[in-house]
């Protein structure tokens, strides 16, 4: 087992950590999206952590969703039907898209949990809509506090803003020794780490990547020479895709993902109100899924701003595509960002399904790596 | 199952003289160059009529193309362009509309300058509003209302929407968005928003509104007075021309005509064997499969996506009541909305449900299971879910939800 598999991917894939805290008596709340202000929930001393789905055979899960919903929806409520998360004692969601507002209803019904919380994202970036949405905060605080009679201070607060804001840093930190015209590490070992940081606290996830990041900075660059590669999408946590297409003599050297660069694209400003600072930061994230936008902007601009920015920061020479048919998200602005991006970069677009086939992928992969090279 | 006659209200023959002025208007209007916006989603739609800008749905234009036939070249069309499958049959439609106008249905809406999206059906609208805003280079404005939990409204009334409470930050902030909205209007025309004219289409709106909700109560009358074509306009009124006076003028005459027959005690077929919840955009290619049930001797007391477009004003309250568009039943989490539905069933003493899941739209097709269930758990009541795009004839043939049809509505004798 190698290092990182040890440290990080353990605790996502057999929960280790999560076991440990229940076995310490501390509660854990699961979310299905980036955009939940975790910090609030580690304020009130509970372990927010992140529901993925592991199955791909969907049995349950059909009784209850149409079939061609995205995975990352179909997939949670499979595990959760399943009891997967039964040790969770509550959810928070956010209302970022029409998958996430009814999957949340539907989880809080047919799976369960003693509290569930849905947070209402204004939809809108400017100063109305932060100070809405910092009262929606307030509003979510106030019931934490109210159903787990704890007092979430100001103090406790700053704490948990200060932790994830070096957590973020961090994730950058190891973003670009990925990004570095030497990569020191892979995409799917970054992926695994992710993973790590949304299924442990943040504070020892701190110290275990900081550890790593030390090391890292010492170690050899991963030698040969490969294409490099910018991978754009929504959730993606199935490690064995991105080690399929590098397989295929790929550096996936900066990506989109909400399980990536968007996850820590932004930073709360710890000079604020810690609520409202949440509320600006959270909002200031230029990496949204377009749910929250600038009246004025179209927010597929931003957002293909944001891959044309890490495209050159990397140095890709291609683009590739990660779609799921069932996200909507993507699917109404996929043609554009083809046809956007193809024109500055090679452009491969890979339709995700399960079980993911790998052979298929591995056909298209090498043959866009083979277009590349010329 | 033996066929019965069907005795529509007849409120279609008003509709064609309703449409012309709505079109007569955009006509006028466009000759003498005033600005054009296309209207995604439930937006205040009295605004338009204060500011007198020509008001383009391209979900009505989606539905009319279907109807005529035609949406079927649009969606092969949309689906050459590299679109997947799974999205809104509107935006299919309309996509393809634009894209390869000689395949779509006559006239083609008038180009935009601007969008307006709003996102109380469903988030996708400012997605679909993107788009389109996209295609033609020109600005959009999203009205931006939140997505409401229970605790936010407790119960309210899935036709009037007047909640039990509202909270005073999500109303607070529906209402600046509208004002965001009349500054955006007042750009767009460059003229001041006619402080008078807007009391004035308040007051009609308010009037409107008033039928509007009644004549939808009626519809739960025993036996059900109306048929699913006397309703299939209705959304069209309550989601697109609220504040005119056509609008008025048009529910005036089908409010008389129900209150009529409910005196009676008249309904639709004279055998009322099953009473049926009915939900999910209608699917606008074969409207005859609504004729097809009733002749069955199934009635439809009560359509929650028609009374989605429903809402009560108060013009002394402009704004407010505007907002209050917030609380329809797909702009509520699942707990609240099907408390508002289980309640209406019970008021409507259903015995059924059939549920129109229409593929790609997320917000309908989420809700049914938990449709279904809730009803099976709060009064007992089965459910049949058929899938059914509201546009593409080809993805779910009619002779198919016929015979799955047929078969439920044996189950129930
Ligand atoms: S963003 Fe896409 S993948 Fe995520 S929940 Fe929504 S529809 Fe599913
Ligand atoms: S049909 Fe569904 S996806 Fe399409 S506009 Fe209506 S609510 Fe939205």
């Amino acid at each position: 087992m190698n290092e990182v598999d040890e440290k990080f991917y353990e605790t996502y894939g057999k929960k280790t950590k999560i076991r440990e805290y229940q076995g310490s008596g501390k509660k854990i709340l699961g979310s299905f999206c980036s955009y939940t202000p975790e910090e609030i929930i580690h304020a009130a001393g509970l372990v927010p952590i992140r529901i993925f789905g592991e199955r791909t055979d969907m049995e349950e899960v059909n009784t209850h969703v149409s079939s061609w919903i995205c995975y990352y929806a179909r997939r949670c409520l499979e595990d959760g039907l399943q009891g997967d998360y039964e040790f969770l004692d509550g959810i928070v969601s956010v209302t970022s898209d029409d998958t996430n507002m009814p999957m949340y209803s539907i989880w809080k019904k047919e799976v369960g949990a003693n509290y569930a919380y849905l947070v209402q994202l204004p939809f809108a970036i400017n100063e109305t809509a932060i100070k809405f949405y910092t009262k929606i905060l307030k509003k979510f605080k106030r019931s934490l506090e109210e159903f787990y009679s704890v007092k979430i201070t100001d103090q406790r607060l700053k704490d948990s803003i200060k932790t994830y804001n070096r957590s973020r840093a961090l994730l950058r930190e190891l973003y670009d020794l990925r990004m570095s015209m030497s990569p020191k590490i892979s995409a799917s070992d970054t992926l695994k780490i992710m993973l790590a940081s949304y299924s442990m606290l943040k504070e020892e996830f701190n110290d275990l990547l900081e550890g790593y990041i030390a090391d890292l900075k010492e170690s050899e660059p991963l030698n040969d020479e490969k294409i490099r590669v910018h991978v754009s999408g929504t959730v993606l946590h199935d490690v064995e895709l991105l080690e399929i297409i590098e397989g295929c003599g790929v550096d996936i050297v900066s990506d989109d993902l909400c399980t990536g660069s968007r996850y820590f694209s932004f930073n709360v400003d710890e000079t604020y109100e810690p609520i409202e600072a949440l509320s600006r930061g959270y909002l200031s994230s230029k990496t949204t899924c377009m749910t929250c936008s600038r009246q004025g902007v179209y927010p597929l601009d931003e957002r293909l701003s944001y891959i044309r920015d890490q495209v050159k920061a990397s140095g890709a020479d291609g683009v590739i595509i990660l779609g799921d048919k069932g996200c909507d998200l993507c699917a109404y602005g996929l043609p554009t960002m083809r046809k956007e991006l193809g024109k500055d970069i090679p452009i491969l677009y890979l339709d995700v399904d399960f079980p993911l086939a790998a052979e298929q992928y591995k056909t298209r992969v090498e043959a866009f790596v083979e277009s590349i090279k010329g | 199952m033996e066929k019965q006659e069907v005795n529509h209200l007849g409120f279609g023959k008003f509709f064609g003289p309703t449409y012309k002025k709505h079109l007569t208007r955009q006509k006028e209007f466009l000759e003498r160059g005033r600005p054009c916006g296309w209207y995604f989603g439930y937006h205040p739609a009295e605004m338009n009529y204060v500011f007198d800008v020509v008001n383009i749905f391209p979900e009505q234009y989606s539905a009319y193309c279907a109807s005529r036939g035609d949406s079927g070249n649009m969606i092969d069309d949309y689906l050459s362009m590299g679109y997947g499958s799974f999205l809104c049959d509107y935006f299919k439609c309309s996509v393809g509309a634009i894209d390869k106008p000689e395949v779509a249905t006559k006239p083609l809406m008038p180009k935009p300058d601007f969008t307006v999206d709003h996102h109380t059906i469903c988030l996708g609208h400012r997605q679909m509003a993107e788009v389109h805003a996209r295609m033609y280079g020109v600005p959009r404005f999203s009205l931006t209302f939140p997505y409401l939990r229970k605790e936010d409204i407790g119960s309210f009334d899935d036709i009037t929407k007047v909640t039990e409470r509202m909270d005073e930050d999500v109303l607070e902030y529906a209402v600046s968005i509208l004002h965001e909205f009349a500054s955006f209007l007042k750009k767009m025309t460059g003229e001041e928003m006619d402080e008078d004219k807007f009391k004035s289409v308040m007051k009609t709106s308010e009037e409107t509104t008033k039928h509007f909700t009644d004549v939808l109560k009626l519809f739960m009358s025993k036996p059900t007075p109306g048929s699913q074509r006397d309703l299939a306009n209705f959304p069209f009124i309550g989601f697109f021309i609220h504040g005119s006076e056509y609008g008025l003028e048009y529910v005036k005459k089908c409010h008389e005509l129900i209150k009529e027959r409910v005196k009676k005690r008249e309904g639709i077929v004279q055998d009322e064997k099953f009473r049926l919840i009915t939900h999910g955009i209608m699917p606008w290619h074969t409207l005859a499969l609504y004729d097809y049930m009733e002749e069955l001797g199934a009635t439809f007391p009560l359509n929650p996506y028609a009374n989605c477009s429903a809402v009560l004003h108060d013009s002394k309250r402009p704004f407010e009541s505007m907002a209050r568009r917030m609380s329809n039943f797909c702009n509520v989490e699942h707990e609240g909305m099907l408390d508002a539905l289980v309640k209406k069933a019970k008021e409507a003493d259903v015995d059924g449900a059939i549920l129109f899941e229409n593929t790609g739209c997320r917000i309908v097709s989420l809700v049914m299971r938990p449709i279904r269930d809730a009803l099976h758990e709060e009064l007992g009541i089965p459910s049949l879910i058929v899938e059914a795009p509201q546009c593409d004839p080809r993805a779910m043939p009619v002779e198919r939800m016929k015979t799955q049809i047929e078969a439920f509505l044996e189950s129930l004798e």
